[in-house]
């Protein structure tokens, strides 16, 4: 290149699921301004890859749609009117709110949120949870458990045990089925939803390594997702969506009927197998093709191919279904162990990191009795959490009822209340009784408006950021610029905030690098050490756990008898069925056919694609140009029956709301099925493209679902419906806070 | 001396335009315009018995390129290793470089008011480096290498692989070639 950078940062991408360890990148730096970005080379999970979010960083660094200075509600609540104040100034009124509302009304009348943009499971979430802690609180909640991956965690971990998911061992495997998943569609150059302890360095590029080597691949989603597409297919079954757990539990009855599951395994490590038997009879192929639409002799040869595969592993991402998460979520477990493909080489298997970064949350020092005061204490899931966290939907009720008591004050970091939880307008009419909020983010969201104080989030780029593991690699994410206006990193305004409010001893006297140092400390390694070691990073010694498998003993050591449940007496013992049964959604055409007559077509929506994460990155504008609007696909067939052209506006009502969305054509979808995504609200100033409204009639697929009809243990939310479409003309977009630009 | 060209491997595509950002990133190409690099859906057939391809498009490299031939200025030229180049400072906006690209592999920067497409990233090549997309493909579906060479990764692929080019028969002998996909399917995405 002509010009040659002043300077090149390792550090690590801010595009998806921050605070885990993300891809590696080299950021370039000429005359103070970050010019441009490169994949790292050195990083063992990206491998100097980057996917379209990566690529964008300085888009995202650079974009004047940012929050920029700390700003004061002076309207009324959602009024929207705001003034700049400084960071002094926002920090003490907010450190004076809370200490006079924990004074007043005690400290569990004060909530934390995040949101997965700001961070997940990293340094950031540990903070957070100190903070909350410190203060004497446990309320801490978070919308993941309702719209993401996380809930079956619990059901996984009540049937096989083990410290988290048993993921797909792609490098080992000779089949590999994606059950509803985007095929890493979410972070193309990592993949999908991550942790520490995942070996999804990266999903696609595992698969299509496995794949070179002879690998089928097996497509279970309602479309043909891209990693199935250029003929890589084995076999696609387009399943009806809202039936998965049906499809699930025949392949179970099949192979247990035809005698094709690991009679050792089952004898040795698994409980209740005669129940099972019993149970699954009534899922006959024939019976569940009626319900999935599943020809019954697709569904015997993928539960046969599966079984008699000794390497093959099954990924779920997100749930297909929600009100039916038990159902899906527990024969999952259930048939990756019966056929003895758990924790065994292409299976699913327990990865470990060498070692857990961390400090101590002070989650002891909360006394019991403000555990009992959680939010939804009484829920089996949060029973099962230890009361550590807190139930939303249990909160929302809280706050509009006043019952058993109303919340007083909530801080919100990076997470968008009313983008990506259930229905918007009850949120938005229960964060209203609040009596403080306040909002930190790197973007104007649509629950900032709510706020009293909004605080400007630097992104990773402008940050002494955090350190983070992968398996055995350590890597930390290096400041590139100073942070851009007046924001700043949010771990700094928590220290900050915490000794403002007179908690520095527990907060290493706001000493930042005494945090990180802290927290890498686990590792045996230094920050300086970590710093100095560039795009490199460190290598920490492997631990033999982490290399073996078939840890029956460990993984199962939780659970009664130290053995897989397939018949589950704790859930029994609760009141709840003990083995997984097929639901069905609150709406759709097997449970509510009379409903088909006004509404003939299913809806429901991906969570994830390429070009933005959840809620966030609509205004990045490399990446707004390659889908510029809030879309729904739609079967072309079935569009022209509706008299639909391909990006014509489309109207979809459901019995519970309407919103608007482009119709995007898509042959490799059901013609009985909408498909939207969550996440459109966001306008691009860049681009010209305005922001669109988040309730009924605008562009939020949440005000389609039923809100009432939970999963009873998770009281995780449906995303499946009926509906009704009509052309239309484009929702009115709605003015920017002009205060916040 | 070299003669560069790329295979893309369409195995490997998953169609993520982690390539067309690349290239914007790292030749600092503003949203808005059509950029160097795009990637094409043809998508085929009916429900549920359809054919899906996802592939990347950007300059072909054509030996034979119109798009030199009807440059009045010599904006764009041909590079000794063979990479079609363009020099914008000598570009006058004419467009005829464009309308003669059977590939629509140009576009015009409205606002530099010169027509640009993909030079190969001439310049790391220069410095020693692999263009920009390959390096950071999300899937690794791209080898660049010198096709003069019978022994470089590239030649050996589209020997292996039988590589093809999209529609010879304009015959402008593109150094572009593709892997694991069907001409026909090729084709389908310049009509
Ligand atoms: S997958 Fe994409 S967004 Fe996620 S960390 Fe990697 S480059 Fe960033
Ligand atoms: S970055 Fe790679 S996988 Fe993604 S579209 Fe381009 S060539 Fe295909
Ligand atoms: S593809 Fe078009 S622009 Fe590129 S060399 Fe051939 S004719 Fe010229
Ligand atoms: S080779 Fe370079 S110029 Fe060509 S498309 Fe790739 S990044 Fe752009």
């Amino acid at each position: 290149m002509g010009e040659s950078p002043d300077r090149i940062v390792s550090t690590l991408c801010h595009g998806c699921s921050y605070g885990g360890y993300n891809c590696g990148i080299l950021a370039y730096v000429k005359h103070g301004k970050m010019v441009r970005v490169a994949g790292n080379p050195y990083n063992p999970l990206s491998e100097g890859r980057l996917c379209p979010k990566g690529q964008s960083a300085v888009q995202w660094v650079y974009n004047e749609q940012r929050l920029k200075y700390p700003l004061m509600r002076i309207g009324e609540r959602g009024e929207e009117k705001f003034k700049r104040i400084s960071w002094d100034e926002a920090l003490n009124l907010t450190a004076e709110k809370l200490r006079a509302i924990k004074e007043a009304y005690g400290p569990e009348y004060i909530m934390l949120s995040k949101g997965q943009s700001s961070s997940w499971l990293g340094l950031h979430h540990f903070l957070w949870m100190r903070f909350l802690h410190g203060m004497g609180s446990a309320n801490l909640g978070w919308w993941g458990p309702y719209v993401c991956y996380g809930p079956q965690l619990m059901y996984h971990k009540l049937v096989i045990g083990g410290p988290t998911y048993a993921r797909a061992d792609y490098d080992n495997a000779d089949l590999i089925i994606e059950w509803f998943t985007g095929g890493g569609t979410g972070g193309a150059s990592r993949g999908g939803v991550e942790t520490t302890d995942t070996n999804m360095r990266s999903v696609p590029v595992k698969i299509l390594d496995r794949l070179e080597k002879g690998a089928r691949l097996v497509i279970i989603n309602p479309q043909l997702i891209p990693i199935g597409a250029n003929g890589r297919t084995y076999k696609w079954m387009p399943v009806r969506p809202g039936t998965d757990s049906a499809l699930a539990l025949a392949m179970i009855n099949i192979i247990i009927k035809e005698g094709l599951y690991d009679k050792d395994f089952v004898g040795k490590w698994c409980d209740g197998f005669d129940k099972l038997i019993e149970h699954v009879r009534q899922y006959s192929p024939e019976e569940v093709e009626k319900i999935t639409d599943i020809p019954a002799k697709d569904i015997r040869a993928v539960a046969r191919e599966y079984a008699k595969t000794k390497r093959a592993c099954i990924r779920v991402s997100e749930s297909p279904e929600k009100r039916d998460l038990q159902g899906f979520a527990m024969a999952i477990p259930i048939l990756i162990a019966i056929t003895g493909h758990l924790d065994r080489p292409g299976g699913n298997v327990w990865f470990h990191p060498a070692c857990r970064l961390g400090f101590d949350t002070l989650v002891k020092t909360v006394p019991e009795e403000m555990k009992a005061r959680i939010f939804g204490g009484e829920k089996f899931y949060i029973k099962f959490r230890g009361r550590t966290t807190c139930d939303l939907t249990s909160t929302i009720e809280a706050l509009i009822t006043g019952r058993p008591y109303r919340p007083k004050a909530m801080l919100w970091f990076g997470t968008n209340f009313m983008g990506t939880g259930r229905n918007p307008a009850l949120i938005a009419e229960a964060v209203k009784k609040l009596e403080f909020i306040v909002a930190v983010d790197v973007v104007p969201t649509q629950a900032t408006r709510y706020a009293d104080i909004i605080l400007p989030a630097a992104t990773r780029y402008e940050c002494d950021g955090e350190p983070t593991i992968w398996q055995d690699h350590l890597a930390i994410a290096n400041k590139v610029i100073e942070p851009l206006w007046e924001a700043r990193n949010e771990l700094e305004v928590t220290l900050d905030l915490a000794c403002r409010l007179g908690m520095e001893k527990d907060f290493w006297n706001g000493d930042y690098n005494a945090m990180l140092e802290e927290f890498v400390g686990p590792s045996g390694v230094t920050i300086e050490e970590l710093r100095a070691s560039g795009p490199k990073g460190i290598y920490v010694p492997r631990t033999e756990l982490m290399d073996k498998r078939e840890r029956y003993e460990m993984v199962f050591e939780n659970l009664p008898n130290k053995k897989v449940q397939l018949y589950n007496s704790t859930l029994e013992q609760n009141g709840y069925d003990a083995m997984p049964t097929y639901k069905g959604e609150p709406e759709d055409p097997v449970t509510t056919p009379h409903l088909l007559k006004e509404y003939p077509l299913i809806f429901t929506d991906e969570h994830s694609q390429y070009y933005n994460h959840h809620s966030w990155m609509r205004n990045v504008p490399w990446l707004r140009e390659l889908r510029k609007d809030p879309y729904a696909k739609i079967n072309p067939e079935t569009a022209r029956q509706y008299g639909i052209a391909d990006g014509d506006w489309m109207e979809i009502e459901s019995p519970h709301g309407m919103m608007k969305a482009v119709a995007l054509f898509f042959a490799g979808l059901r013609p009985d099925t909408i498909m939207g995504q969550h996440g459109w609200w966001q306008g691009c100033t860049a681009l010209g493209l305005p922001e669109y409204p988040g309730f009924n009639g605008g562009t939020n697929p949440n005000v389609l679902y039923n809100y009432e009809q939970r999963d009873p243990m998770t009281e995780n939310l449906t995303k499946n419906t009926l509906v009704r479409i009509r052309k239309t003309t484009p929702p009115d977009g709605v003015a920017p806070l002009k205060e916040m630009m | 001396m070299a003669r560069y060209g790329l295979v893309i491997n369409v195995k490997r595509c998953i169609g993520c335009n982690s390539c067309t950002v690349a290239c914007k990133n790292w030749h600092q190409i503003g949203a808005g315009v059509e950029g160097r690099r795009r990637v094409v859906d043809v998508t085929s057939g009916r429900y549920p018995r359809l054919s899906k391809w996802i592939f990347p498009i950007s300059c072909m490299q054509c030996d034979e390129a119109p798009c030199i031939t009807v440059c009045p200025t010599e904006a764009t030229f041909r590079r000794k290793d063979g990479i079609v180049a363009l020099d914008a400072a000598k570009c006058i906006g004419c467009k005829q470089c464009i309308d003669a690209c059977p590939y629509h592999a140009r576009y015009f920067d409205e606002k530099k008011g010169v027509a640009d497409g993909c030079d190969l990233c001439s310049s790391r090549i220069d410095g020693g480096l692999q263009p920009y997309c390959v390096e950071s493909c999300a899937t690794r579906a791209m080898v660049f290498g010198d096709l003069s060479d019978p022994q470089s990764d590239a030649s050996r692929l589209i020997r292996s692989e039988k590589g093809i080019q999209l529609s010879p028969q304009k015959g402008t002998k593109p150094k572009v070639y593709y892997i694991g996909i069907l001409g026909s399917a090729l084709e389908m995405s310049i009509v």
